[in-house]
């Protein structure tokens, strides 16, 4: 403000000078030229408005002047003098206030080279720096007054691929990678471009160069490539079946489609496609070569357990999980039935679902195993049964044909004595004491029976029947899931827990289970559903046996006798044993019919106190 | 019954061993109890014995060893099995040691006097 007024002041008296100079010098000839320093003194402000006033004031006050000493006689000279000179002015003030505005514009510039993030810095001719803005003070870490002046090459120790300067030369510019090293020590790589700065002649005066740092970024790709590799390796080279899936279209159909059905299913199975696939996995579903998977989709290997199983995948992605197990089944190329357990992992941040690793680990074997397993298991019950059976069955032949054959021998005798031509009463009354003391002994070796079966290996311990129901569906799980039968379990909350043998009520479990498996698999057309639900009634706690099959076909009461039995391969004895093991805790059984069809049997269990 | 004819019961359990003496004494035949098969082979008049009744099963010396020690001695006596527990391997050891007859536990009375009948007949 102050220089501004200062600047006012100057180009006033400066005007006034001129004008004195004007009327009153006696010099002839063009003096109103000198106004045209006023005009330049009033550009210095740098204010475009002052510059035009300046000027139109001085042409004015050329015009009074000329007024003045040649109102007598105005034509002629002195006139052409007036023009010429207001012509100057008029000359001056146009070219001050262009000059004002290439230099507003100039300094528009530099005050970018400032503000930006990037490294601006020119060299000269003979290398030394000339221009270091504050994007180079910080990339570099020496300030202006240190960088400038000091050759750029002893400063930076630049490294570049290839020959900038040749290039530069030729055509004039020159960008790429290049090396330097900061204050601190460290080497950084920058991504730069080079241009020459030349006079109005051509001649190089040296070069203009901006950059940026891509250390940090180089670093970044090459860790994700490396990584990128490191996976490929381990994909290939693992010996488990490895596939990457693309969902993206899939998870389109899906989020169209808002449920997950059978049909849906199948349509996205049909948009999921294989992006790759390691040698296990071609060798698991049997095709020639990783090229027959990759590009198709799984939908020709699948099974209704495989629909199954990818419908809960499904369900579990869209839940927003991003590891998830399943066990499935496929058909492979040869017609083989494969288990498999499939791991499915959503690939970095994809929210597109186009990178899913699939690892689809064969238990063939180890359901087969198990499965043989079960079944030698149920076998040696078997045999353990009858073992025991026979064993309880010899026991029970010896001891009580003994005392029957006493009675029958007794008897018999009895009557002959009494046949006799002199019946002898003294040996049938004898005869009659030892049948009475026989008929006793029997009586004992029954109650013998009946204490050693009570006793026997029953081991009571307090039991928690939601994990009871738990451990017993665990057991069953792959016969189940054998026969496609679905378990649900439900349980009241605060249950009671019960006092008793936890293999006998899991024998219980077991054979309800197998029947309710029995009696769905009898019924094909019907729902394959079995429900287990435990709750308390009173001080009892009841465990309910339901299922989809085909109900009782008799009296639910006649169920339980032993032998009976509704089923053509059945023991028959399987009900009235857990009639026996829950009557001998305390409890008690019964069955019916479910209105909705399918049957019910209830055992309830004494809560412990 | 013009000669003397001893109808030996061999049965570790008393109860048993009563009721078949009391059945061969009611058709009026004379019997003598043994509890074990040593008891019977001390036993002084071997040789008025007709016939043998033994149970299979019994401490100490089974019937079967019975058996093979009253071959083993060259006493011509039939010998009748009973037991409770039948077995078809016993029933053939026996038989093929000439045993006269095997009879399951409860046994038919009838039966049984039926062969002993028969055994003293020879």
């Amino acid at each position: 403000m102050r220089s501004d007024r200062s600047i006012c002041l100057a180009a006033l008296i400066s005007g006034l000078t001129v004008l004195a100079l004007d009327i009153f010098s006696p010099l002839q000839g063009a003096v109103a030229v000198l106004y045209t320093s006023t005009v330049l003194i009033a550009s210095w402000s740098n204010r475009r408005a002052a510059t035009v006033m300046a000027g139109i004031a001085c042409s004015v006050l050329t015009f009074i002047g000329f007024l003045y000493s040649h109102w007598d006689a105005p034509f002629g000279s002195p006139a052409m003098r007036l023009g010429v000179s207001l012509f100057a002015i008029c000359m001056i003030t146009m070219l001050s206030v262009r000059h004002r505005s290439a230099r507003d514009t100039l300094a528009e510039q530099a005050r970018m080279l400032e503000l930006t993030h990037d490294t601006v810095v020119v060299r000269g001719p003979d290398d030394t720096i000339q221009y270091w803005n504050e994007g180079a003070e910080q990339l570099y870490g020496w300030t202006r007054a240190e960088a400038l002046g000091q050759s750029a090459q002893q400063l930076l120790q630049t490294q570049a691929t290839g020959d900038p300067k040749t290039v530069i030369d030729m055509v004039g510019s020159w960008s790429g990678e290049i090396s330097r090293v900061r204050k601190d020590g460290r080497r950084i790589l920058l991504e730069s471009r080079w241009l020459a700065r030349l006079d109005h002649l051509g001649r190089e005066t040296g070069i203009f160069e901006t950059s940026a740092d891509v250390t940090q970024q180089r670093a970044e790709a090459a860790a994700r490539r490396q990584s990128e590799e490191r996976y490929h390796t381990i994909f290939h080279a693992a010996g488990l079946p490895m596939l990457e899936i693309d969902l993206s279209a899939a998870r389109a159909t899906m989020a169209q489609a808002g449920t997950v059905d059978i049909e849906v299913i199948n349509r996205v199975a049909a948009k999921a496609t294989v992006r790759d696939a390691n040698d296990a996995a071609v060798q698991l579903f049997g095709v020639a070569g990783a090229q027959g998977l990759i590009g198709h989709s799984l939908l020709r290997f699948h099974t209704p357990a495989a629909e199954q199983s990818l419908g809960r995948l499904l369900r579990a992605l869209a839940a927003g999980q991003r590891d998830i197990e399943e066990e499935a089944q496929f058909l492979t190329e040869t017609g083989a039935l494969v288990d498999v357990v499939l791991r499915l992992t959503l690939l970095e941040d994809d929210e597109s679902w186009s990178r899913l690793l699939m690892l689809a680990v064969n238990v063939t074997e180890r359901n087969r195993l198990h499965r043989r397993m079960a079944q030698a298991q149920s076998e040696l019950t078997e045999v353990n049964r009858a073992t025991t059976l026979g064993q309880v069955a010899a026991f029970i032949a010896h001891e009580i044909n003994q005392p029957l054959t006493a009675i029958t021998a007794f008897a018999s005798s009895g009557k002959r004595w009494l046949a006799r031509e002199a019946p002898d009463a003294v040996e049938v009354a004898d005869c009659l004491n030892k049948i009475a003391l026989s008929g006793t002994r029997a009586a004992d070796v029954v109650a013998r029976v009946r204490r050693l079966f009570r006793k026997g290996e029953s081991e009571q311990t307090e039991l928690d029947v939601q994990t009871l129901i738990r451990e017993t569906a665990g057991l069953l799980d792959l016969e189940l899931r054998e026969s496609a039968v679905t378990l649900h379990l439900s349980a009241a909350p605060d249950l009671p827990r019960i006092t008793g043998d936890r293999i006998l009520l899991q024998q219980v479990l077991v054979n309800l289970i197998l029947n309710a498996r029995k009696a769905i698999s009898q019924a094909p057309e019907s729902p394959r559903d079995v429900w287990i639900d435990a709750f308390r009634q009173g001080d009892m706690v009841t465990v309910e046996v339901a299922d989809s099959g085909t109900g009782l076909l008799s009296d639910p009461r006649e169920i339980f006798e032993p032998f009976f039995s509704s089923r053509d391969d059945g023991m028959g004895i399987g009900l009235a044993i857990s009639r026996s093991i829950v009557e001998q805790h305390g409890g008690a059984i019964q069955a019916a019919n479910r209105e909705e069809g399918g049957a019910r049997f209830r055992f309830s269990i004494p809560a412990a106190t | 019954m013009s000669r003397t004819c001893l109808i030996a019961i061999v049965d570790d359990d008393p109860l048993v061993r009563d009721s078949i003496d009391s059945l061969v004494r009611s058709e009026g035949l004379a019997t003598a109890m043994f509890a074990g098969g040593h008891e019977l082979l001390g036993f002084g008049r071997t040789d008025e014995v007709g016939c043998v009744v033994t149970d299979l099963n019994m401490p100490g010396m089974t019937g079967l060893e019975l058996q093979g020690e009253v071959v083993k001695r060259g006493w011509q006596v039939p010998i009748i099995f009973m037991t409770a527990f039948p077995t078809p391997e016993a029933q053939a050891q026996a038989m093929a040691a000439g045993a006269m007859r095997f009879l399951a536990k409860p046994v038919d009375p009838d039966e049984l006097l039926d062969a002993i009948a028969e055994a003293i007949a020879r």
